[in-house]
């Protein structure tokens, strides 16, 4: 399942993949905020990481100058 | 000196009275106990007050202040703690439901290495729900107000620690910052937050919320006094997986070297997004302040400055859910509305988003720090607008409307990603008479640098407190 733009069956069908419930209205209102961090991802998409080590965690060996 | 007046002292300068014995711990406490119940019932700063603990240690405290007995830098203090804190016999809520009766076997390392320095908790600061939010308005129990409006909102998470300081009922306090937790309720409520660099200050004993920007760290009215804290908070901590080994001085060494020869850059990303005409007067007064005592200010910019927001609330959405995952999924009613979304919202995000982001921080710290070649610290309004009225949803800056909790943590969430120091210091007030901070960064385990900004700025701008 991929998500573009979450719309309320959307969320419905996601929560229910990953045993979340929701309560009535819960699909309507999240939509709109899944759709901000689907954004973020695609703004993220446009980074070239090619030259970036996978990372599985942050690590202090990030941070350190 | 009056009841007030000592409620008022700084820490370093309540600790040489106490030292010199020209005041005593038990007056000391007693004189925040009893701004707490003056000013408690109004401001809700604090969720639970250990009076009668913090009066024991008090008269423990003189006891061995008479005999000449020296336990450290911080005997008599009396200490603020966020309610994500665990503290030993004392309840921790983490403002919520679920751990509404929890009451901890053990003191957070924070908490132990305040209290082997020898502070004194008064008791447990009101924060928001579980700490995912900007705004102290805990629907399990209630709002904290701002002293300097109390319609306003006082900042969150750690927003009770910050009211606690700023309303004289505690001479320090604890704070935790995943995207501002610190900084953002110490400029509203004027007073001093400092989010120190990841792994300098172990998170043991403190609830998480995205285990990989969550930052423990003080809040104090004076510089100087955030300073002190964190000498004695910062060290190694085996129990915290990220925790630094990395030697250290006194980070109060360097505080009064002033700012001539150092270079400071102002953020263009951050001072191009819409902020308060007024807020921005004060950063402008206080840059200016720097450069007259010699820094050299410039602008730089950080490009990736959006793809930083992104990556920063990817990564704090599914940690927090990875956190939650059992409690949303079991209680969901036990959760406030505004944080129940939230961790249901990162309970949907798939984990090559997450990943992603994560691969995308080395990149942008990366090129963050790249500035660093530039300047010795960054600079910006730690946050863009004045603290709203609570039932207030949206800000308008000069015909733009932005979303008011969004704002709040608009200028500090990019230090949590990339693990940066940063310190929240005032600048004055609003034509309102509502305070406005600014923002110093440093390179990682440079608080000096930051501190000693800091510092020039609070002495062009003296502290100011809200309530007499």
């Amino acid at each position: 399942m991929t998500i573009s733009r979450p719309n309320p069956q959307l969320v419905r069908q996601l929560a229910a993949a990953v045993d979340l419930p929701l309560e009535p209205g819960a699909a309507e209102e999240l939509a709109p905020q899944l759709g901000q961090l689907v954004e973020f991802a695609e703004l993220l998409e446009s980074l070239d990481l090619a030259a970036v080590e996978p990372a599985w965690a942050f690590s202090l060996d990030a941070v350190e100058p | 000196v009056s009841g007030t007046d000592l409620a008022y002292l700084s820490a370093h300068e309540a600790g040489r009275l106490l030292r010199s014995r020209e005041i005593s711990p038990v007056e000391l406490v007693r004189a925040c106990l009893a701004r707490i119940e003056a000013l408690n019932s109004r401001l809700n700063a604090f969720v639970t007050v250990t009076a009668d603990q913090a009066l024991e240690a008090a008269r423990q405290a003189e006891a061995e202040l008479l005999k000449g007995e020296q336990r450290g830098p911080l005997q008599g203090i009396p200490l603020a703690v966020k309610d994500i804190f665990a503290t030993r016999g004392v309840r921790t809520t983490s403002g919520s439901r679920i751990f509404a009766d929890w009451i901890p076997e053990y003191d957070a390392a924070a908490v132990e290495r305040l209290r082997a320095a020898g502070a004194l908790i008064v008791g447990k600061t009101n924060t928001h729900e579980f700490a995912f939010g900007a705004t102290t308005i805990n629907p399990h129990y209630g709002p904290t107000r701002n002293p300097w409006d109390e319609r306003r909102v006082a900042g969150g998470s750690s927003g009770g620690s910050a009211v606690a300081l700023a309303a004289g009922m505690a001479s320090l306090a604890l704070g935790s910052d995943t995207g501002g937790s610190i900084r953002l309720p110490a400029a509203v409520t004027g007073t001093i937050g400092l989010k120190p660099t990841y792994g300098l200050v172990s998170r043991h004993g403190v609830m998480p919320l995205s285990w990989s920007q969550d930052h423990v760290g003080p809040m104090a009215r004076t510089v100087q006094d955030a300073a002190l804290a964190l000498t004695v908070l910062a060290g190694h901590d085996e129990r915290d997986p990220a925790s630094a080994r990395r030697p250290f001085s006194d980070f109060s060494a360097d505080l009064d070297l002033g700012v001539g020869g150092l270079r400071l850059g102002l953020l263009k990303e951050q001072f191009e997004l819409p902020t308060d005409p007024d807020v921005l007067l004060q950063v402008r007064e206080a840059t200016a302040a720097l450069e007259r005592h010699g820094a050299h200010i410039e602008e730089v910019s950080y490009a990736e400055h959006a793809h930083a927001m992104a990556a920063g609330s990817l990564i704090l959405f599914s940690e927090a859910a990875s956190v939650h995952a059992r409690w949303i999924r079991e209680r969901p009613a036990d959760y406030g509305g505004d944080v129940r979304v939230r961790l249901q919202q990162g309970s949907l995000v798939p984990a090559a988003w997450y990943l992603r982001a994560q691969r995308a921080r080395r990149l942008l710290v990366h090129r963050f720090n790249h500035l660093f070649s530039r300047v010795d610290a960054v600079l910006s309004p730690a946050v863009p607008v004045p603290p709203f009225r609570q039932d207030e949803p949206v800000v308008n800056i000069g015909g733009i409307s932005l979303d008011a909790r969004g704002a709040l943590l608009r200028n500090t969430r990019l230090y949590n990603l990339l693990g940066l120091p940063a310190i929240s210091v005032p600048c004055g007030l609003t034509r309102a008479g509502l305070p406005a901070g600014l923002q110093v960064a440093a390179p990682a385990f440079k608080e000096a640098i930051a501190l000693r900004v800091a510092r020039a700025v609070e002495l062009a701008f003296p502290p100011r407190y809200p309530i007499a």
